[in-house]
Parts: C-alpha cells; sequence; structure tokens
C-alpha cells in the first residue's frame, strides 16, 4: 500500500492499516477486542488523585513512592500509580456485578531505573459477588491476552494461590517474621536458603520440608495439583487447591494447549490478595508481562464487602520485540565440550 | 517475531572467584575446549553443550540476569542482598565463602547516645541491619579499603567481607558482629527460568552432581 493510499484510508476512517502499528498498539487493540467480546465495558480515569488516597494503600501496589505536585487549592495530588484501586474505589455492590477494562499509562517508581518510570498498562477488573465461572473467564482472559500479545510467540501464565499458602502457614504456624523470609525464599526458588533456616534452628523439619516441596513442585496443573493436595491437612488449604484444580480444568477444556502451569514462586501480599495469583510471561522478554489475581483483601480494607479479581498487562514491555540480538553476542571461543 | 534459541547464557563474575566457578561448570560438563581463561576474551561458547559465558564485572552479573542479556548468572551472597534483583536463586556454590561483618577498632564500644557512623561498600544491607537493631546510623558510602574509615576517624565502625581476618588484625580492628555468611549463588531469570527450563534444570542437577563429588 502506498503512503497515498494508506492516508486516505485513514482519512475515510473506515480501516487502519495494522502495518503502521506498533507492537503494543497491535497487542492493546487485541486485547480490548478480547475483553469487549466477553462483556467488559472501558473504565476511563484521569491521570492524578488526591494524595492521600493512594498513601492509605501504598502496599498494594508495593512501589517505592508517588509522583505527588501540589494543586491550585494547595491539595497534595499524585500522579496515578495504579488502576486498581480507582476501579475499587468507584464500585459500588448496589451495581452488581462491574466487569471492566482499562488502558491507561501509570506512574511508578523503579528501583531498577533508579527512578519514576510511565508505564503503559491494559487489563481488566471483576468486582462483586463472583461465581467460579467469573473467577475462571478472568484467567480465561489472562491467559488469551497473552496469547494475542505479539504474533507467534511462545507464552507461559503461572498459577499461584494466596489462601493456600495463608492456610498452610497457619497449619504449620509460620508467622511474623519467619513467614515474610518464608514468603521470599518461595518468591526466589531458594532451597538451600530454606536449608539454612532449618539448620539456624528457625524453622522446623516440617516446615522445611512444606517449603522444599513448594518450591520444587512447579509445572503443569495435572503433575502438580496431587503433590500439593499431599501437603493439606486443613479444609481452608484443601479447598484452596480444590479451586485450583476446577479452574485449571475449566481453562484446559477451553484449551490452554500447555501454556499454564502451577508455580508457588508466583507471590502477592497476603494482606490484600486472598485467592489466585497469577504472572504471565512471553518467550523473550525478560520479565513479567501479566500480574494479577484475587484481591479480596483491598476490597475489606476499602470497607466493601464483594469479591474481586483482575490483572494487567505491561504494554511497555512489548516494545522489546527484537528479541534476537541477545543471541548474536559474538563468542570468540566457539568451541565443542571442554 | 524470532524465537531466542535455547543456548544458556551465563554471566560469570570475573576475577579469582570467577576461575573457581568456572571450574565447576567444567567439572559438570559444561566446559568450553581451548578456553584456560588466560585470554582476554569476554565470551566464550560450547555450542554442543549449549551454553555461552559472558564474563562481566561480579557486581554486573545480577543486572545482565534480571534484564535477561543472561539467562543465568554466579554472584556473590553479599552483592544479591545488597542489589536485590528480581531473580531466583536455585544454587549455593559453596565457593568464595566469607562473612559480611561489622567490624571496628579494638576495643571499641557502641556509644547509643550518638548517631553510630558505618563505612560500608554496601549501604543498603548496612541500612536493613541497624534498622533491624532500631540503630540510627549515618552511612559513609566507600568503594575500596574500607578498613581505613575508623582509622583515619571517618567513621565508627565498618561493615564489610571478612574472609580470614588478617586485613583487619593488621590494621588494629576487630570483628563485631555477623550479619550475613556470604557464598557464589547461581541466580536464573525469572522467565527464561519458564521457556528453557529443560536446558536450567539440566544444568543445575549436573552442577549438584559435581558438587556433591
Amino acid at each position: 500500500m502506498t503512503l497515498k493510499n494508506e492516508t486516505e484510508t485513514i482519512k475515510n476512517a473506515k480501516t487502519i492499516p495494522t502495518n503502521i502499528l506498533y507492537p503494543e498498539e497491535k497487542a492493546a487493540l487485541a486485547m480490548r477486542s478480547l475483553y469487549i467480546e466477553r462483556g467488559y465495558r472501558r473504565f476511563k480515569l484521569g491521570t492524578f488523585e488526591d494524595y492521600d488516597f493512594y498513601a492509605k494503600y501504598k502496599e498494594f501496589f508495593a512501589t517505592g513512592g508517588v509522583l505527588t505536585f501540589n494543586g491550585n487549592d494547595g491539595r497534595l495530588l499524585a500522579l496515578k500509580p495504579d488502576v486498581t484501586l480507582s476501579v475499587v474505589k468507584n464500585y459500588s455492590h448496589d451495581d452488581g456485578l462491574l466487569k471492566v477494562y482499562y488502558a491507561e499509562n501509570i506512574f511508578r517508581y523503579s528501583r531498577r531505573a533508579g527512578g519514576f518510570r510511565e508505564i503503559q498498562q491494559t487489563g481488566v477488573e471483576c468486582i462483586g459477588d463472583l461465581s467460579p465461572a467469573d473467577i475462571s473467564e478472568v484467567i480465561m482472559l489472562a491467559e488469551a491476552s497473552l496469547s494475542v500479545a505479539l504474533d507467534g510467540c511462545n507464552y507461559s501464565l503461572c498459577l499461584s494461590h494466596m489462601g493456600l499458602l495463608t492456610a498452610l502457614f497457619d497449619e504449620l504456624a509460620i508467622k511474623g517474621d519467619v513467614a515474610q523470609t518464608a514468603l521470599t525464599l518461595l518468591g526466589g526458588k531458594n532451597l538451600h536458603g530454606v536449608e539454612e533456616l532449618y539448620k539456624n534452628g528457625t524453622i522446623s523439619v516440617e516446615v522445611r520440608d512444606t517449603l522444599a516441596a513448594l518450591i520444587t513442585t512447579f509445572g503443569p496443573p495435572t503433575s502438580v495439583i496431587p503433590k500439593v493436595m499431599a501437603l493439606c491437612h486443613s479444609e481452608a488449604s484443601l479447598s484452596a487447591v480444590r479451586e485450583l484444580e476446577e479452574i485449571c480444568s475449566a481453562l484446559d477444556k477451553d484449551g490452554s494447549n500447555g501454556h499454564l502451569s502451577i508455580d508457588f514462586s508466583v507471590i502477592s501480599d497476603m494482606n490484600y490478595y486472598n485467592g489466585i495469583v497469577m504472572r504471565g510471561y512471553l518467550d523473550g522478554i525478560p520479565e513479567g508481562v501479566l500480574s494479577g489475581g484475587r484481591y479480596d483483601g483491598l476490597l475489606e480494607r476499602m470497607g466493601k464487602r464483594a469479591g474481586a479479581i483482575g490483572f494487567a498487562v505491561r504494554l511497555d514491555l512489548l516494545e522489546r520485540t527484537d528479541i534476537s540480538s541477545k543471541n548474536n553476542t559474538h563468542a570468540v571461543n566457539n568451541s565443542a565440550g571442554g | 517475531m524470532n524465537q531466542i534459541n535455547k543456548t544458556l547464557n551465563i554471566a560469570l563474575p570475573k576475577g579469582r572467584i570467577g576461575d573457581k566457578v568456572y571450574d565447576i561448570f567444567v567439572s559438570a560438563g559444561y566446559g568450553c575446549a581451548g578456553y584456560d581463561g588466560s585470554d582476554r576474551c569476554l565470551v566464550v561458547e560450547n555450542r554442543d553443550a549449549g551454553v555461552k559465558y559472558l564474563w562481566v564485572k561480579p557486581a554486573d552479573v545480577p543486572v545482565y540476569v534480571e534484564r535477561g542479556a543472561a539467562d543465568l548468572g554466579v554472584a556473590g551472597k553479599d552483592i544479591l542482598l545488597e542489589e536485590a534483583p528480581d531473580t531466583f536463586e536455585l544454587l549455593d556454590l559453596g565457593v568464595g565463602v566469607c562473612r559480611l561483618m561489622i567490624a571496628a577498632p579494638r576495643g571499641f564500644r557502641d556509644d547509643t547516645g550518638r548517631t553510630l557512623r558505618v563505612a560500608t561498600k554496601y549501604p543498603r544491607i548496612a541500612s536493613e541491619y541497624y534498622a533491624s537493631l532500631c540503630r540510627d546510623i549515618d552511612i559513609i558510602k566507600l568503594n575500596g579499603s574500607i578498613e581505613l574509615a575508623p582509622l583515619t576517624g571517618l567513621s565508627d565502625v565498618i561493615l564489610d567481607i571478612v574472609e580470614t581476618g588478617t586485613t583487619l588484625r593488621e590494621n588494629g580492628l576487630e570483628t563485631l558482629d555477623l550479619v550475613f555468611n556470604v557464598s557464589a549463588r547461581l541466580i536464573a531469570n525469572k522467565a527464561a527460568y519458564r521457556f528453557k527450563n529443560d536446558a536450567i534444570t539440566a544444568l543445575c542437577g549436573a552442577i549438584k552432581a559435581s558438587l556433591a563429588r
């Protein structure tokens, strides 16, 4: 198509040629189409809110700070570091089940960058009296979002369950600082760290074995769930595993084609997240592009009685699509075994 | 979109510890024929074994791994605690063993009525360690010869790596508290762990077997 023709097409506003779109724009449109198809409505936000609002729930979006400035009336305002908080703030139980999607830029501190970064996000939130079907639908949408993110790119959606971890920690009386350390070790798949805790007498042999099992149990739901079930001894932990099993089985019927795995290194704040949590990866992008989960704890903290689940996709990370270059590093010594 | 190949890119720390670590990879069957560490090439590869080594400055290893330029890397626990990269810590390789310690001139007694001045290469670790003790400190970030700081009145104590303690003794210092035991750790990029899991699991298994011998 010539430039003139392309321009004409855009002027006519009938079709927009996809070859002018950047990868993150294509992905945003493909994802929006998925969300609308499933009955999600757009939620649009302003760029800033009162700082106090974010300060109150700052652990929820785990960041090193918020970008603030003073409004004309002297109020301290913040460039929004999170979308979910605003969606929840607007939610009223009287409205029934709220299903929304968004495409917004947020502003967060990045330790790696040593400063604030503008992050382009899209995602969905589903809030209300959630049925298992609602939960499955959100996770299915997360999986579908990864599948349409980049043409032909392999992807992986990893699930964990904060309710299960909380129940197991309760069963084993893992509390306070030890619980925090245990979560850090789980998140880092740090088996030798668990062994060290056992050797210095911080944890019992039962705790060591359970943490070790959670770290080494990773993979397709069909192989992981029976192993995890064997670790559970309370109704709370068993019911969490059953929920995980039901959701994975529903997703398999929808054709997750081996992209789904269970991985307890996916960790979120126990104070806010109480159910399924997820992280999504695209082959060649070095960090998780999708994160989310069930966060009834946040609604409770905001004085609202309902369930909530959602996820966000980091569209800005999709800029890194030329991933072949890292394997072109010139090796001086190309050799066979030594 | 091109799929990346399944070669494992491994960032190793240049220097003495890196040489020891490379020997572990060689014993595990992941060496590169003809490479003896004496040349200055920064990238060496064994295509048959599916590994490519990138020799980088020790403090840069977590950056290479976290940002995905390397799938795996080997870094000291001191660097990992200081940089706190978002990576998996898969193995303790048991080399480069030393201790992160607080040390001070012989006979030093902490006056809790004053802010404690701490000289260190590790400001984050120092800050977290003393925060856990509710002790108010003034961190003095140095890049080397940390032992000199209390001798010149620049600091009250130091937080630094101690191997044998000889340098401390020769400079009239003694150790006070252990902050952390340090050794070289194998770390992995979280995305690479998912997409190159078979290769990473095989390599970890071979290294564990080699360390156990």
